[in-house]
């Protein structure tokens, strides 16, 4: 391959394309002046005739020999056919003969001259009659023109043979330059020339003012006369110096196409590439300012310099323009609305697809996913550590239990030894309550540690939750029996159905009850309300207290709060924190009253139009406990999110502001 | 005789545990984590294995797989861990049952009776029409009479009649309007609900070793009462 680029190679191309060019345009011209000499349309003798008249000088001979005759320089009028094959007869509009050497030989080329020509003040119309001896006895143009035309005539049908021929070798070798154009013989690297240093634009500019110049300048003055072969010759080497100065800046711009970056190498891809770089190091609003500025300059100057028909085409352009950054910002500002719109949603994991954006909504893009990503990790971070949290206590409990159990069985077996030591028997009994305090503790701890981070599994179902208070009720009938409680419970006859997991909404009922076992006042009643009011299942727990409940409401929910300061009784202080928390996890609220000595808690939770099927129900609830308890993940994922989501809005705010200001100034 | 293992890798609790085992029908053998518990299995014969979950070198768990291949021996997993997931986890790779700690030395006692007459009473249960059997509970239609792992319960008329439609169907829920109307053999009027909460209340302390976590006379809290017998079976 590369033996094909040498120097040698590409001078014979070189040649191969002038030569073959050069042939090819001849051949035109040959053509062309066949074709205006009727070579191609009719007889042999009529074209040898044109030629006759028009090109060997047939015409001005019988021109001459008119203004001579008209001024009865006959002796002139002679002079024209010495030495000539063509003699003449000169008529007038009546016939008259003014004028007469013509020889009518047997091998005759005739045709005559008319013109309207002014003799003695009288205008008429003259008819000059020339007769070429067609055996040519003197050598004259007439006999030169004559030869020429016989060998044109049988090779007119060839010229375009040898044209094409000519074209296609010429081509061939131009393609072969174009491909060899910086290419070596010694290696595949292309060698731009010193002269490729200019910008490319530039370079082209440079080509094609000489070539518009030396056509200016050789077309208008040097044009030669009407000579066939000079204007041939003249023509061919015009085209010659053009063709090749065509080339070369062909070739130019192949060679610095192959080197690559084209357009960085051009003044206006520098012009463009040094605004780009001003531009983005500008901030916005100067950037717009200067932007809209520039395009202002540039409509005035159109109007300036072309006026009307100039500004309208320039409108047309910059409308055509303004249109489609217009509907390409429209474009990204739709991918960047998307973006703060699930952002705002609470949608971490949605990303703008930067790839589409530019500029400054590019910056915005990104400024946009790295919000999303850091709010993402600081959701992340707090879910995780609430997780390693119950972990914690899980695995702390879990620890604490084993030493507990020793030190339960071992105060059960001290309590089982016989002694007569009524302090031990009294500190055994201190022992005994306290451990077991203790791991009540334990339990409640895990417990509220779970369900207030949602640790659970939850899987709501529809749950009766008449039926559910009335068990609730039964299995707390004996104790509240011995604390001289009397139980009172209302309810409709008809279900109360609600979406619960039965489990958990006992605890919740559970807690309620045991704190009503522990601190209601013995003797009183205890009231258990189910109602269905306003599309919400209403479950009151109404009891008196026995000691003065002097804490709020809000502090009877929190951790480790006890109704008694005394902290002597068993309890963790827990029960109503994770009451609260299983409550919150299935959807339903818990509200505490106190007024006065009457304590009064509410859970609600919304009714459900679920009729309570009989054996139906058992396989069906199975899969909606599943979707149930994914919906409680979820559910619970975006409860943690929430407490984003002012940050969200903000964010959100802030990029559409920053995205007005982008269109605004791109509007303007 | 029976032969007792008990796996635990607190020598404290191993002592507890002798103490309250402590009878002349049980002989006692020690294993301080899950791969002495399969040596002293591979050595002697055992009726019963008390186990712990966390321990070092093979935890219980693995122990267990280890122990279903070679042996059918009931075995009661006996741990701090006390999650659902936990005690799911142990009934499934073969477990009998599932205690937590602190334990009530009592009721690992009564589990531990319960167990081993199950064990070796297996197989040899008489089938007769009359008598409904689930885990552990027997009910003789004919005689009217309970017996829990062989001993007998004094059961009301109304519990007695609710425990037998809950045993004719066991895993089935019963709705407290349900059990009022198959019963009482009359329609529900609206307050039954509580009754029957209180009976099946006394029915669980009188028939579970832990009424408040019974092992077969289940609340479905909501929904109503079943009978389940699957994983002590």
């Amino acid at each position: 391959m590369r033996k094909r680029n040498t120097l040698a190679a590409k001078i014979i191309a070189w040649i191969i394309m002038i030569v073959g060019a050069c042939t090819m345009l001849a051949m035109i011209l040959g053509i062309s002046f066949l074709s205006a000499d009727s070579f191609y349309m009719n007889s042999y003798s009529d074209a040898e005739k044109n030629v006759m008249a028009n090109r060997a000088g047939g015409f001005d001979d019988a021109w001459t020999v008119l203004d001579a005759a008209a001024n009865k320089n006959y002796t002139a009028a002679k002079a024209v056919s010495t030495g000539k094959n063509i003699t003449f007869r000169v008529t007038d509009s009546s016939g008259r003969v003014l004028y007469d050497n013509l020889k009518t030989t047997p091998k005759l080329i005739s045709f005559r001259y008319i013109s309207d020509t002014t003799i003695d003040g009288s205008t008429d119309t003259y008819t000059v009659t020339c007769n070429i001896d067609a055996s040519f006895p003197n050598e004259d143009s007439y006999a030169k023109y004559s030869r020429l035309c016989s060998i044109l005539y049988s090779q007119r049908i060839n010229l375009y043979v040898y044209a094409v021929i000519a074209g296609a070798a010429a081509f061939a070798a131009f393609l072969y330059l174009m491909h060899s154009a910086g290419r070596r013989s010694t290696d595949d690297e292309i060698h731009p020339s010193p002269l490729q240093a200019i910008p490319g634009d530039i370079a082209i500019l440079g080509y094609l003012a000489c070539m518009a110049g030396i056509l200016g300048v050789f077309s208008s003055s040097f044009y030669p006369a009407r000579d066939i072969i000079g204007v041939a010759m003249y023509e061919e080497i015009l085209f010659l110096i053009e063709g090749c100065l065509l080339a070369s800046c062909l070739l130019d711009i192949a060679v610095r196409v192959k080197r690559g970056g084209y357009w960085h190498h051009t003044l206006i891809g520098w012009i463009l590439r040094s605004m780009r770089s001003v531009l983005s190091r500008m901030s916005i609003v100067p950037k717009t300012v200067l932007i809209v500025l520039g395009v202002s300059l540039l409509e005035a100057m159109s109007i300036l310099l072309f006026g009307r028909s100039g500004y309208a085409l320039f409108w047309f352009f910059k409308t055509a323009a303004v249109f489609c950054l217009l509907v390409w910002a429209a474009e990204m500002l739709k991918d960047l609305l998307n973006g703060t719109r699930a952002l705002a949603e609470g949608d971490l994991s949605s990303q703008v697809d930067v790839s589409r954006l530019k500029g400054d909504f590019r910056e915005a893009g990104e400024n946009l996913n790295h919000i999303a990503a850091g709010m993402n990790a600081a959701v992340e971070e707090r879910m995780k550590s609430e997780r390693m949290k119950t972990e914690l206590i899980t695995n702390v409990s879990h620890d604490i239990k084993t030493p507990l159990t020793s030190i339960i069985n071992y105060t059960d077996l001290i309590a089982k030894e016989p002694t007569d030591n009524q302090n031990i028997r009294e500190y055994t009994e201190v022992l005994t309550r306290q451990s077991t305090r203790l791991k009540k503790l334990i339990e409640d701890l895990i417990e509220a540690s779970k369900a207030s981070t949602g640790n659970l599994d939850v899987s709501l179902a529809p749950v009766d939750a008449g039926v559910l208070l009335t068990q609730a009720a039964g299995e707390y009938e004996q104790r509240m029996k011995s604390q001289n409680l009397e139980l009172i419970i209302t309810r409709p006859e008809q279900p109360v159905m609600i979406m619960a997991d039965g489990r958990w909404l006992w605890r919740v009922m559970d807690n309620l009850m045991v704190n009503i076992c522990k601190y209601a006042l013995p003797g009183t009643r205890v009231y258990l309300d189910l109602a269905a009011q306003d599309g919400q299942a209403l479950v009151s727990f109404k009891n008196t207290s026995r000691e003065p409940l002097n804490i709020s409401a809000e502090e009877l929910m929190g951790r480790f709060v006890r109704g008694d300061s005394s902290r002597s009784t068993e309890g963790s202080g827990l029960g109503l924190s994770i009451a609260e928390s299983l409550t919150e996890l299935q959807k339903g609220t818990i509200r505490l009253t106190v007024d006065g000595d009457l304590f009064k808690a509410v859970l609600s939770f919304p009714l459900i139009d679920d009729k309570p099927e009989k054996r139906e129900l058992i396989a069906p609830v199975r899969n909606m406990e599943i979707q149930a308890s994914n919906r409680i993940w979820i559910a619970k994922q975006q409860e943690m999110q929430k407490s984003y989501r002012s940050y969200y809005i903000g964010a959100g705010i802030i990029a559409a502001l920053l995205l007005l200001l982008v269109l605004s100034g791109i509007l303007s | 005789m029976y032969n007792i293992l008990i796996c635990d890798d607190d020598p404290d609790i191993v002592h507890a545990l002798k103490i309250y085992l402590n009878d002349p029908q049980y002989a006692l053998f020690e294993a301080g984590n899950g791969a002495e518990a399969l040596e002293a299995l591979k050595r002697n014969e055992m009726h019963m294995v008390l186990m712990d979950i966390m321990m070092p070198e093979m935890d219980g768990i693995s122990a267990m797989v280890k122990i279903r291949e070679i042996s059918n021996v009931p075995v009661i997993l006996l741990t701090a861990k006390s999650e659902d997931n936990d005690k799911i986890l142990g009934l499934n790779v073969g477990a009998d049952d599932y205690i937590t700690k602190p334990f009530n030395p009592v009721e690992v006692a009564a589990r531990v009776r319960s167990q081993l007459r199950r064990y070796t009473r297996l197989g040899s249960a008489e089938v007769r029409p009359a008598v409904m059997a689930l885990a552990g509970i027997e009910l003789d239609d004919q005689a009217k009479t309970v017996t829990l792992d062989g001993n007998p319960v004094t059961l009301t008329p109304t519990e007695y009649d609710i425990l037998k439609l809950l045993m004719e169907h066991p895993g089935t829920v019963f709705s407290p309007a349900e059990i009022y109307q198959r019963v009482w053999k009359e329609d529900p009027i609206g307050n039954e609900s509580t009754t029957i909460a209180v009976h099946i209340r006394h029915l669980r302390e009188k028939l579970e070793i832990n009424p408040n976590e019974p092992r077969c006379l289940k609340v479905v809290w909501g929904r109503g009462y079943k009978m389940e017998g699957g994983s002590l079976k």
